[in-house]
């Protein structure tokens, strides 16, 4: 072959050659910086990968972290306060005649779908506590295990992470996760979620083609 | 070839070859056009002048390619430049993934109300430039309205205002940065500046982006967002809490997009947008841990992903009850 075609052919090969060692730089898996300091100790699972990290502070001031249940009205449960049924029904006796309508309490509006009877939930001697299908007491603080009764599938999602919001850590070995009970979302007499109005959207781009919708 | 040349001139012609005017314009104009381009290339060294762009960040090289010491000058100047650009002492880690860990999300259509918390809160969380703080433009999520039942997403609206929402027979859907297993972004970056990290995270280095785009085209999920002009951020707003690879500010000229809060999410801790979901409709973990959430989702709920025909195999998973 003649020299120019000798020329090209090497050429060619060279910027071959170039192309793939660029690509097989580039291309390679991640390998982590390799370095003699001194400064570097070795990455565990627990610890931090890194001396110069700093750890960093857990403020969430940033973040507007509200429940959907807004307490109202003599809701002082949620705000810290909590009061049993006994702190008042000790001085005043609980009525209970079934040929009147209830008159008491008629500031909870019951709007629980088919479940339209107190005693469904709410033990009939023991103001304290609530009641389970067997008739025996469910602890205030066991509540999650009242609402379980009819809604279990929702119940066993809270359980495994798919209903209800985990706050804090998911990797429990770092930190506490936190979970919230049915109640602290829910309004138990009331549970549905009230509509509320969204955050502001983006802005409708200025040069569009359509107008907005 | 030409004639072969005599040994002895003949004519005044062999010796002196006059420059043809055709020739003499051909050569101006390629020399001016040659001229220019290097002007056009060598003006970036004019910031270097006037003492917007110091030489280490000129001669940074990739974040994949730094030793640890260099990654800790870059964090200590960056510092600096946030310190004198916002008057804000950030803190700039380096945190690195953490090994047996594949990150993923999921959200329950069932429980999105739409009210765009989350959409909010990826702002807070990860120093977008924006003009005041209810500028969404730049937000990683983006939440979509469509009809129920309906699943075109070109039907979709994320300018919905209405005075309440969830609307009567409408659902919201989030969407956001899916960190997909086979990301079309990472294959088409031509200088390498966006990569998969060993936990699954997409991740970007922004003083490598040269800001072309490509990766933005290449995304079937419009999920990343172009810096346009210097970052406009409130003081107060800044989060300190920062990360090279996520949420410090970005220069202009760069994409970004949701790292899943891997300043968050490298520690163990929720990302921002699960922590004020109003209605806990997200939920977030590691794939690898079979006890976790995300796996219960996974193996009990119906779950599907965006876009499943472009075999992009995302880690961000929609799901509804029961």
């Amino acid at each position: 072959m003649n020299r120019g075609v000798q020329i090209f052919w090497r050429r060619s090969m060279a910027i071959l050659l170039a192309m793939v060692w660029v690509h097989a730089e580039a291309g390679s898996p991640y390998q982590p910086p390799r370095t003699k300091s001194e400064f570097i100790f070795e990455q565990t699972p627990s610890s931090p990968a890194f001396v110069f990290v700093r750890p960093a502070s857990t403020d969430d001031s940033h973040l507007n972290k509200k429940l959907s249940r807004q307490p109202s009205g003599l809701q002082f449960s949620l705000l810290g306060w909590s009061y049993d049924c006994t702190d008042c029904h000790r001085l005043i006796a609980p009525r209970w005649r079934h040929e009147l309508p209830m008159v008491e309490h008629a500031g909870v509006q019951l709007r629980h779908g088919n479940n339209r009877f107190c005693l469904n939930c709410h033990h009939p001697t023991n103001r304290n506590a609530f009641v389970d299908y067997d008739g025996s007491e469910i602890r205030q603080t066991a509540v999650v295990q009242l609402c379980a009764k009819c809604h279990g599938p929702t119940y066993r999602d809270w359980a495994g992470g798919a209903h209800g919001r985990r706050n804090g850590f998911w990797n429990r070995a770092k930190g506490d996760q936190t979970r919230v009970s049915c109640v602290e979302c829910h309004d138990p007499h009331d549970p549905a979620f009230k509509a509320v109005k969204p955050l502001p959207p983006p802005s409708y781009p200025a040069r569009a083609a359509h107008p907005p919708p | 070839m030409a004639e072969k040349p005599s040994p002895v001139p003949q004519t005044n012609r062999h010796v002196y070859q006059p420059l043809s005017r055709r020739s003499f314009l051909r050569g101006a104009a390629a020399s001016a056009a040659a001229m220019a381009a290097l002007a056009a290339a060598l003006k970036p060294l004019l910031a270097l002048e006037k003492g917007e762009l110091t030489l280490d960040a000129l001669l940074q090289k990739h974040y994949r390619r730094m030793s640890p010491e260099e990654i800790a000058t870059v964090l200590q100047r960056l510092e600096q430049e946030c310190q004198r650009a916002h008057g804000v002492a950030a803190q700039i880690r380096d945190l690195r993934p953490l090994p047996r860990v594949q990150f993923a999300c999921a959200l329950n259509l069932t429980r999105c109300v739409g009210c765009r918390r989350c959409a909010h809160a990826c702002l807070s969380e990860n120093n977008q430039s924006r003009e005041s703080e209810t500028d969404l433009n730049m937000s990683y999520i983006r939440v979509l309205e469509l009809d129920k039942g309906e699943m075109n997403l070109e039907t979709s609206n994320q300018y919905y205002n209405p005075e309440t929402v969830p609307q009567k027979d409408k659902y919201y859907m989030p969407v956001q940065c899916h960190q997909c297993r086979q990301p079309p972004c990472t294959k088409v970056c031509p200088v390498q500046a966006t990569w998969q990290e060993p936990d699954g995270i997409i991740a970007i280095d922004y003083n490598w982006c040269i800001g072309c785009r490509y990766c933005m085209a290449a995304c079937p999920y419009d999920a990343r967002r172009f810096n346009f002009n210097k970052p406009r951020i409130h003081p107060a707003a800044i989060n300190r809490n920062q990360d090279y690879l996520s949420n410090r500010i970005r220069p202009k000229g760069v994409v970004e997009k949701c790292t899943f809060c891997l300043q968050r999410t490298r520690e163990g801790r929720y990302p921002a947008c699960l922590e004020v979901c109003p209605t806990g409709a997200r939920v977030f973990g590691n794939l690898l841990d079979p006890d976790s959430e995300i796996n219960y989702i996974l193996k009990n709920k119906r779950v599907y992903i965006l876009k499943e025909e472009v075999s992009t195999r995302p880690k961000f998973y929609y799901f509804f009850d029961p």
